[in-house]
C-alpha cells in the first residue's frame, strides 16, 4: 500500500494505491487521520490504484469517515475498481459514501457545493 | 584463599547503568595491587580479585563481574584450563575473559583465543589501554545484559498476554449455545477464535414456539478490547435487553443495538452482524444485515448453485451512524433448506503465494465440496492449506443450520 497526498483548489487529494490489508491499517489509518485533521475539510481518495481490500482495510475508510464527520467535512471515493466497488455493497458500506467515476468528477461536485 | 573487593571512590551507579564490576585472577600481591591502582580514580569501576585460581568461579558466580582479567600461569591450575571452567560455567560463560600474561607468544595468544578469551594483554599494560580495554568489554557485556533482561521481559509479557487473550477466548467460547442435532432446525457450528481474538460470537434460541432467532456478529478490530464488546453485544441478545424491541423482528433488533452500542463504540469500534428470525409455521425467514457478509442459503437443503441465495446485508455496520434505518427483508424456505452464516473469517484469507482469497471462491467451495464430510470441516483444512499454515489471523467462526419440514419439537 502506498499513500500519497497533494492539494488541488483547497482540495485534499489522497491516493491509496496497491492492496489495503490488515497489516496496512494503522499506518493507513494514521496518515488519514493526520491529512483530516491539518486539511481543508474536504477530502477525496482517489481508489483508482486501489487492486484489493479487505475487512479491515475498509473500517480505515468508515474511519476516515467518521473523522471528517467529526469536522463537519465532506469525503468521496473515486474510481472503485470491481474488487473495492465489490466490498463495500457486499458490506454496504458504499451507502455512506459519495461515490464518484474519477477524481475529476469529485472534484467539480465539491467544486459546485462550497462548504 | 585471598580474596577482597576494594570500592573505587565514591561508586555511583544509576538505574539505568549498571557499574563495571572487574575480577582479577592472579596469584601476585603485586600484580593485584598494580592493577588496582590503575583503577582506583575510577567512580564507575569497582574492582575485586582472587590470588586463589582453584576459588576462581566461585567467586566469579558470587560477584558478577563485567569483566575477568586472568593471569596464565599460576600454581596449583593452568590458567588455559581455568579459561575452560569459566567458559563451562554457565554464570561465566559470557563473561568478557582479559588474559593477563607475561608470555607475547603468537601460539599462546591462539590458544587462549580458541578456548574461549575474549583479549589479550602482556603485564603490566600502560593505565590507559588497561582502562579502555575493561571499559570496552564491559561496556559490551552490560548491553548485552541488558538486551537479555528486556527481551525475557517481552517474553515474559507476551506469555501473560497470551494467556490472558487464552482466558477471554475460553469465555467466549463458553458462552457459545450447544450444537442441536434434533428437533426442526439443526446447527452444527465450528469457532476457532485466532491467537489476537478477532472479535466474533454467535447464538440462537426459540423466541416462542413459533420463532427461532439465529445471530452471529463481528467486532472490528482484534484483542481482548473487540472480544469484550463481543460478549457485551452477545448478552443483548441473549436476554432480549433492548428497550422497545420486538426480537422476532430482525430490523428492530439491528435499530436497537445501533443505539444501544452508539455511546460504547467509540474510537475505530463497530461490529457487523447478521440476525435472523425463522418461523417454524410459516417457513419464512426474516433478517437484517449491518455490515456482514451474506448468510448463504441453500432452499432443497442440497449444496448446489442452482439452489444458493445470499441473504445480503440490508445496511451497514453497527456504530458507524446513528439514525440508520435497519429493515428486514422475508425468503420462504422450502421443505429442508440449509443455511451457512459465518464472519469473513472464513474468507478473508491470504495465500502462501501472497495472494487473497475471493468471496466468490469461498462460494465454490461451498456448492462444490464433497458431501461425505461436515463441509466446514473442509473448509477449515482448505483454508490451511491455501494459506500454507494452520494458524489463522482471524476467528474462524460458522455454522450450519438445517430447517427441517414435518418434524415436531423432539
Amino acid at each position: 500500500m502506498i499513500i500519497t497526498q497533494r492539494v488541488e483548489q483547497n482540495i485534499d487529494i489522497v491516493e491509496i494505491s496497491g492492496r489495503l490489508l490488515m497489516a496496512d491499517v494503522e499506518e493507513a489509518r494514521n496518515s488519514l487521520k493526520a491529512i483530516i485533521q491539518e486539511g481543508s475539510g474536504t477530502l477525496v481518495l482517489d481508489l483508482s490504484q486501489l487492486s484489493f481490500i479487505d475487512s479491515s482495510g475498509c473500517g480505515v475508510l468508515i474511519s476516515a469517515l467518521k473523522s471528517i464527520r467529526a469536522r463537519e467535512g465532506r469525503i468521496g471515493l473515486c474510481a472503485l475498481t470491481r474488487n473495492v466497488r465489490a466490498l463495500l455493497e457486499l458490506t454496504r458500506v458504499i451507502e455512506l459514501f459519495s461515490v464518484f467515476a474519477s477524481t475529476e468528477v469529485a472534484m467539480a461536485a465539491f467544486s459546485r457545493q462550497p462548504q | 584463599m585471598s580474596t577482597a573487593e576494594i570500592p573505587a571512590t565514591a561508586t555511583q551507579t544509576t538505574a539505568s547503568s549498571r557499574p563495571i564490576s572487574v575480577l582479577l585472577i592472579d596469584d601476585q600481591l603485586i600484580v593485584c595491587e598494580a592493577v588496582r591502582r590503575m583503577l582506583a580514580d575510577e567512580a564507575d569501576i569497582q574492582f575485586h580479585y582472587c590470588r586463589d585460581p582453584t576459588d576462581a568461579i566461585d567467586q566469579a558466580n558470587a560477584i558478577a563481574p563485567t569483566v575477568i582479567l586472568q593471569d596464565l600461569e599460576m600454581p596449583e591450575l593452568d590458567g588455559l584450563t581455568l579459561i575452560k571452567f569459566f567458559r563451562a560455567n554457565p554464570s561465566t560463560r559470557e563473561i568478557p575473559l582479559i588474559v593477563l600474561s607475561t608470555k607475547e607468544d603468537a601460539t599462546v595468544k591462539a590458544e587462549a583465543f580458541l578456548i574461549g578469551a575474549n583479549d589479550y594483554l602482556v603485564k603490566l599494560p600502560d593505565r590507559l589501554e588497561m582502562l579502555a580495554r575493561v571499559r570496552y568489554h564491559s561496556k559490551g557485556y552490560i548491553a548485552q545484559l541488558e538486551r537479555n533482561e528486556a527481551y525475557r521481559k517481552l517474553a515474559e509479557s507476551q506469555r501473560q498476554l497470551a494467556a490472558e487473550v487464552g482466558e477471554a477466548a475460553k469465555y467466549v467460547t463458553s458462552l457459545l449455545p450447544g450444537k442441536l442435532s434434533q428437533g426442526p432446525v439443526r446447527i452444527d457450528w465450528r469457532f476457532l477464535p485466532s491467537t489476537q481474538l478477532g472479535g466474533d460470537s454467535f447464538g440462537y434460541y426459540w423466541l416462542d414456539a413459533d420463532h427461532f432467532a439465529i445471530y452471529l456478529l463481528d467486532v472490528s478490530g482484534h484483542g481482548v478490547g473487540s472480544s469484550l464488546m463481543s460478549v457485551s453485544a452477545l448478552n443483548v441478545l441473549r436476554s432480549q435487553s433492548l428497550p422497545n424491541t420486538d426480537f422476532r423482528d430482525p430490523g428492530q433488533v439491528l435499530r436497537g443495538l445501533n443505539t444501544a452500542f452508539a455511546e460504547e463504540l467509540h474510537d475505530n469500534k463497530y461490529f457487523t452482524i447478521w440476525y435472523g428470525v425463522f418461523r417454524q409455521s410459516t417457513r419464512q425467514l426474516s433478517f437484517s444485515g449491518g455490515g456482514h457478509p451474506p448468510a448463504l442459503l441453500f432452499n432443497g437443503a442440497q449444496r448446489q448453485k442452482s439452489a444458493l441465495t445470499p441473504l445480503v446485508s440490508t445496511e451497514p455496520m453497527i456504530g458507524i451512524m446513528p439514525d440508520i434505518l435497519f429493515t428486514s427483508q422475508t425468503v420462504e424456505l422450502g421443505p429442508a433448506a440449509k443455511l451457512f452464516l459465518y464472519s469473513d473469517g472464513v474468507y478473508e484469507i491470504k495465500l502462501a503465494s501472497g495472494e487473497m482469497w475471493q468471496f466468490d471462491e469461498f462460494e465454490e467451495f461451498l456448492c462444490s465440496a464433497p458431501t461425505d464430510a461436515p463441509v466446514m470441516d473442509q473448509l477449515l483444512g482448505h483454508i490451511q492449506e491455501l494459506q500454507g499454515s494452520e494458524q489463522l489471523d482471524d476467528d474462524f467462526s460458522m455454522m450450519e443450520i438445517d430447517f427441517f419440514n414435518d418434524i415436531t419439537h423432539e
